[in-house]
């Protein structure tokens, strides 16, 4: 090529490779950004899956493995190394196509209350929600429930799935009394600080509807009409028709949310903390209790002092009945909170003092006739 | 005279015939009674059957069995729901049969009972 020709083409050559390497930064960007430490390490988890004759139940391990930096589903039998399945290609919003990697584990699910495992959550890295159903030799459909992908999050933890109802006082009008919950924990790209993130899902999910970020509420802030008067009635119908809520945790979470009676409990590091550094057990920690339904106060405050973040979040049965959270490390026992409350559906904000001598809790489902023989 | 005897006849056998009606009349309300007894008996019998059922529902619920139950896999929806790794649910149906001392009623019913419970190990006792 001569060399006139090679000058008069450069601006243009200049703008493709530009172009290509510009694609190609902001295509890594988003895993370039995410820290090694945000990743925890997964074993397989053991399904008991439906066999489809009455064989008894079959024994799977689920593994959410990447595939060239895609994350992928693989079902593998209890005695063997060979996958039975896999899942590689997603639903998305206008194609089939590549998941970001799995960080959070799926969850399982028995969608029809038959003890076996039909169905999967999973959230991939960018926070796409999947439902896929699973049976003992292989993956049934996929189909994409939520898109929470934005900028500055990616969903690094799954925190629950919860089957929720809500009594008749607390129910808006028009909106079914049963519906999912599900929580994940996603991280901020640019500070590592964490958000405790709700998704409302029907209860049988037919046709789901496509969420995204924009519509969860914003939850991390709480007005001062609501620390002097409770959440009204106006505010609780308007978060139950959402589609969910998140909230900033101005922190990094040590220890993975637990939901005791309805009202979540986790620690967060409030130091210590960078995008690219995880927390330490050193610095400033704080313990976190919020409504599960609405992210409000179950307490005076969501947030607690802790002396340190050493060790364990348990629950603790008082002499007399009542509950306590401590924090167990190997050598001492530090008392959180004492007098856990429950969230009660007298109102919104109703709580009542939570008594743990109650379990075994017996309810009476049905008494029905047999009918034997002629009378 | 053989048309008064005759006539002693006839009025004989008609106070026989109205003799039998009455009687059969008497037999067969003594019967309407038995029966309707029976009746009553028998409703009587199974309030007593469910009665004794109901009963032995508490006692079990009371006395934490733990043999029978069928785990179920998640518990069911609720408005203050715990976390599954710590509190579970399992199901345990329970049958009584009551059978009367002349062998002639039987009743029986079944229950269906949800036990919620705390996962052992996960939740800590205080010391005294």
């Amino acid at each position: 090529m001569p060399r006139s020709k090679l000058i008069k083409f450069s601006p243009l050559l200049a703008i493709v490779c530009l172009t290509v390497l510009a694609t190609a930064v902001v295509s890594f960007s988003a895993l370039a950004t995410v820290a090694a430490c945000w990743r925890q390490a997964a074993a397989p988890q053991r399904l008991e899956l439906a066999a489809g004759n009455r064989a008894g139940p079959r024994q799977r391990f689920l593994s959410h493995a990447d595939w060239e930096g895609a994350g992928q589903l693989l079902l593998y039998p209890a005695d063997s190394e060979v996958p039975l399945a896999s899942i590689r290609d997603w639903p998305l919003p206008d194609s089939l196509g590549p998941a970001a990697p799995f960080y959070a584990s799926p969850l399982p699910l028995d969608s029809n209350y038959d003890g076996f495992v039909d169905q999967l959550v999973s959230v991939d890295l960018n926070g796409r929600v999947w439902l896929t159903a699973v049976f003992a030799n292989h993956f049934g459909a996929s189909s994409l429930l939520a898109d929470l992908t934005h900028t500055d999050w990616r969903f690094i933890q799954t925190a629950g799935l919860f089957d929720l109802n809500l009594p008749l006082p607390l129910r808006p009008d028009g909106l079914p009394a049963r519906y999912k919950l599900l929580l994940l924990v996603a991280r901020n790209t640019g500070s590592g600080e964490d958000a405790l993130v709700a998704l409302r899902l029907p209860a049988v999910i037919a046709a789901p509807a496509l969420v995204q970020f924009a519509e969860l509420v914003d939850r991390s802030l709480l007005a001062d009409s609501e620390h002097n008067n409770g959440l009204s009635y106006p505010q609780w119908q308007a978060l139950m028709q959402a589609a969910g809520w998140w909230v900033r945790l101005s922190g990094q979470l040590t220890q993975p949310p637990q939901v005791i009676a309805g009202v979540i409990y986790s620690a967060v590091a409030s130091s210590d903390f960078s995008a690219e550094d995880c927390a330490s057990q050193s610095g400033a920690h704080n313990v976190v209790a919020m409504h599960l339904h609405s992210a409000g106060l179950v307490y005076n405050q969501r947030y607690f002092r802790l002396a340190n973040g050493e060790g364990q979040l348990k629950l603790q049965q008082q002499n007399d009945g009542s509950a306590a959270l401590i924090l167990q490390s190997a050598d001492q026992q530090q008392t959180v909170l004492s007098n856990l409350l429950t969230i009660a559906p007298a109102c919104p904000d109703c709580t009542e003092v939570l008594r743990l001598e109650q379990f075994p809790r017996w309810l009476k489902l049905a008494t029905y006739r047999q009918e034997t023989g002629a009378h | 005279m053989p048309q008064r005897g005759m006539a002693l006849i006839s009025a004989l056998i008609f106070l026989l015939v109205m003799l039998l009606i009455v009687s059969a009349n008497l037999f067969i309300s003594q019967m309407s009674i038995k029966s309707a007894q029976a009746a009553q008996q028998q409703l009587l019998f199974e309030q007593q059957a469910l009665a004794e059922h109901l009963s032995s529902v508490s006692a079990a619920t009371q006395a934490n069995i733990e043999a029978d139950l069928i785990v179920f896999s998640r518990c069911p929806a609720g408005y203050a729901v715990w976390s599954e790794l710590l509190v579970q649910c399992d199901v345990f149906n329970m049958a009584t049969r009551l059978l009367s001392d002349d062998s002639r009623f039987a009743a029986g019913y079944s229950s269906m009972l949800l036990r919620q419970h705390l996962v052992a190990g996960e939740v800590l006792y205080a010391e005294e």
